[in-house]
């Protein structure tokens, strides 16, 4: 099977998602990070049981995405201190430490593939490549999606391969087949070559895939919508559809492709560390100036923001969509703002 | 009349310049906030087991509610926030129209389970309102100590336990601050995690700034929060705020006998002060 250029081998997994993890703790020698229930949240964390990690076919997703491995909620990215009007500086460079991260569903995935762009733009931003270039990620196809889901709007499906290590999906006879995409996951497989065997006939597609991608939301004109954004900046239904919004950052927080980020020096007597922090469009401080002149001096204008950098901006700077269909924020706003249906709506 | 007429009536006949009510989610189990502010808007206000959102977090938008008054539809627990927001003049009781909801109860989104604060709640008609909507159910009588039960087993735990409690539920914490923007008490035109000059609070979510914004928020809120357990809602990393707040309001209560939101004439005890005080600083 070729998929592009990278030849995807494929293979039978001889042991239950459960093994698999427990044979990554065990022979892998790297990390494991899996979604796993950390005191009332479904969350990508460390596992060092394989009990702890959730099987696939218990959650749809995780509350939080995994984006926080890659671009942390907080992040020293330099150390400093004074001393007799002389300033040290040192790096805080995350030290390589891999990890193997299992659970994945395609819009994660793809999410991660997507925000690669924009971390790699004028400037290519070290602390999020490094921890890229030294995490396998692990997907496994979505069995069942609820009615937040529509990751078919834009451009995914549930057991979209691309962009994966190592693609999990159930053959008809519930047994997991896994594809390898990349070096790393023909490495990872190698090294855990007790557990997998090579396939040589074609497998045929699993109809349950079909139909989870059935029950995901009706796909949207995606075309239709950046037509619409591109003429309509100063349209008057932003302040109708927005002015319900409470401007906390629940969607931005949890999305896994939003990465605006804010840089604050944090001091304690000579010395401190710059951090690198999440940040979020919807917050009336996100653009105020020195001046005290905010131009987003409005939530509805906050809002078009959000809804422009993932249907728009980031269309016309970089070709792709900046919003991958995961649902959460959808699922988790407190008002139920819903991005699908006011981008539906908008363009009706 | 039914919500809808009501509403429709209102607006109509100009007594009010806009209504905040409920309509219809885009999912099983969700409202959402609709704002109307013309007859025909008004088709879509709903009231039902879901309608959990507090509502009066929106009178304190002035971008939003230019003109007035502003019609809104309030549940027993959201009319004792307004009476908060009047006590602490950040509302004038002319500005807004209150149209009452006797309610039974919001239950969660599967429409199963009975919310925590209504399961304890005593006043299923609100005690502050232009217009009633159902039939008044009269006050039951409730031991004070029962409203406090939830906190219980926190008050139960060492102070080594009850530490390592909340550092571990507030590790969950991302800062996104839904707690703020949902708490009709958090009014504040800048908030002080948003103050840097001086940095009062870290911004950063690591241990200390995460701490620190969680017990500001509570210490602020003491004896203010009327319980309507909306921030304990939108915390997607389900940390139960609530507690620390109703924590605090029991010690308001057992202090000075207050209750928020009961009376719109009475003052705050943190915002005043006795001349016959137990304690001699103030003398």
């Amino acid at each position: 099977m070729i998929k592009g250029e990278i030849e995807v081998k494929v293979y039978n997994l001889k042991v239950s998602y459960t093994e698999l993890v427990g044979e990554l703790i065990k022979s892998s020698g790297m990390n494991v990070i899996a979604p796993k229930q950390v005191r009332n949240v479904l969350k990508f964390d460390y596992i060092k049981d394989k009990a702890e990690a959730v099987t696939p076919d218990k959650y749809i997703n995780t509350v939080r995405s995994p984006k926080e491995f890659f671009f942390p909620i907080s992040e020293p990215v330099v150390e400093f201190e004074y001393h007799n009007k002389e300033l040290k500086i040192s790096d805080t460079l995350p030290k390589t430490n891999n990890s193997v991260i299992i659970g994945l569903r395609s819009c994660d995935i793809i999410a991660l593939s997507t925000i690669d762009d924009v971390f790699n733009y004028e400037y290519k931003d070290e602390f999020y490549n490094k921890r890229r270039s030294s995490n396998i990620l692990i997907g496994v196809a979505c069995e069942d999606a609820d009615n937040a889901c529509f990751c078919t709007s834009v451009g995914v499906s549930p057991d979209t391969m691309a962009r994966s290590d190592i693609f999990l999906k159930k053959s008809k006879e519930g047994n997991f087949i896994a594809s390898s995409l990349s070096e790393k996951g023909d490495n990872l497989i190698s090294q855990l070559s007790s557990i997998f065997e090579v396939i040589s006939e074609n497998i045929e597609d699993n109809p349950l895939y079909r139909s989870v991608a059935e029950k995901v939301r009706k796909p949207l004109d995606i075309v239709k919508v950046k037509d619409w954004l591109d003429n309509n900046f100063d349209n008057p239904k932003w302040d109708e559809y927005a002015s319900s919004c409470l401007g906390c950052a629940t969607c931005a927080y949890l999305c896994p492709t939003c990465h605006c980020f804010d840089i604050v020096d944090e001091m304690k007597y000579n010395k401190g560390l710059r951090r690198k922090n999440w940040d979020a469009c919807q917050f009336s401080s996100f653009t105020v100036h020195a001046s005290n002149h905010n131009p987003r001096d409005k939530q509805s204008k906050r809002y078009r923001q959000r809804v422009m950098h993932k249907f728009k901006y980031y269309k016309d700077r970089f070709n792709k969509t900046l919003c991958t269909g995961c649902g959460r924020c959808i699922r988790a706003c407190p008002v139920n703002l819903d991005i699908y249906q006011i981008v539906d709506d908008l363009t009706k | 009349m039914n919500i809808v007429d009501i509403a429709k009536e209102l607006l109509s006949s100009g007594k009010v310049a806009s209504i905040i009510g409920y309509t219809e989610g885009t999912m099983p189990g969700k409202v959402r906030t609709l704002i109307a502010r013309t007859p025909e808007e008004a088709d879509k206000f709903v009231f039902n087991r879901f309608c959990t959102n507090n509502l009066t977090v929106y009178l304190t938008k002035k971008e939003l509610l230019k003109d007035k008054p502003v019609g809104i539809f309030v549940k027993s627990c959201d009319a004792r926030t307004i009476v908060a927001l009047i006590q602490e003049n950040q509302i004038k009781r002319e500005d807004v129209y209150i149209i009452g909801m006797v309610c039974e109860g919001i239950t969660d989104e599967s429409g199963n389970n009975l919310l925590g604060k209504c399961r304890l709640c005593n006043t299923h008609t609100p005690k502050m309102y232009d217009t009633l909507i159902g039939e008044p159910v009269e006050e039951k009588t409730i031991n004070p100590a029962d409203r406090f039960q939830r906190i219980a087993a926190m008050e139960n735990m060492s102070l080594e336990e009850r530490w390592n409690f909340w550092m571990q539920e507030f590790d969950k914490c991302v800062k996104c601050y839904a707690c703020r923007q949902v708490c009709p008490l958090c009014y504040c035109e800048q908030c002080i995690v948003d103050k840097t000059q001086p940095r009062w609070i870290d911004s950063s979510a690591h241990s200390a700034g995460k701490l620190n914004w969680h017990l500001i928020r509570a210490f602020h809120l003491a004896g203010r929060c009327i319980g309507c357990g909306e921030c304990d809602r939108v915390c997607h990393q389900n940390i139960p705020l609530s507690l620390l707040n109703m924590k605090m309001g029991k010690d308001i209560f057992e202090l000075y006998g207050y209750r928020t939101g009961e009376n719109p004439e009475a003052k705050p005890p943190l915002t005043d002060f006795k001349m016959d005080d137990n304690q001699d600083f103030i003398r």
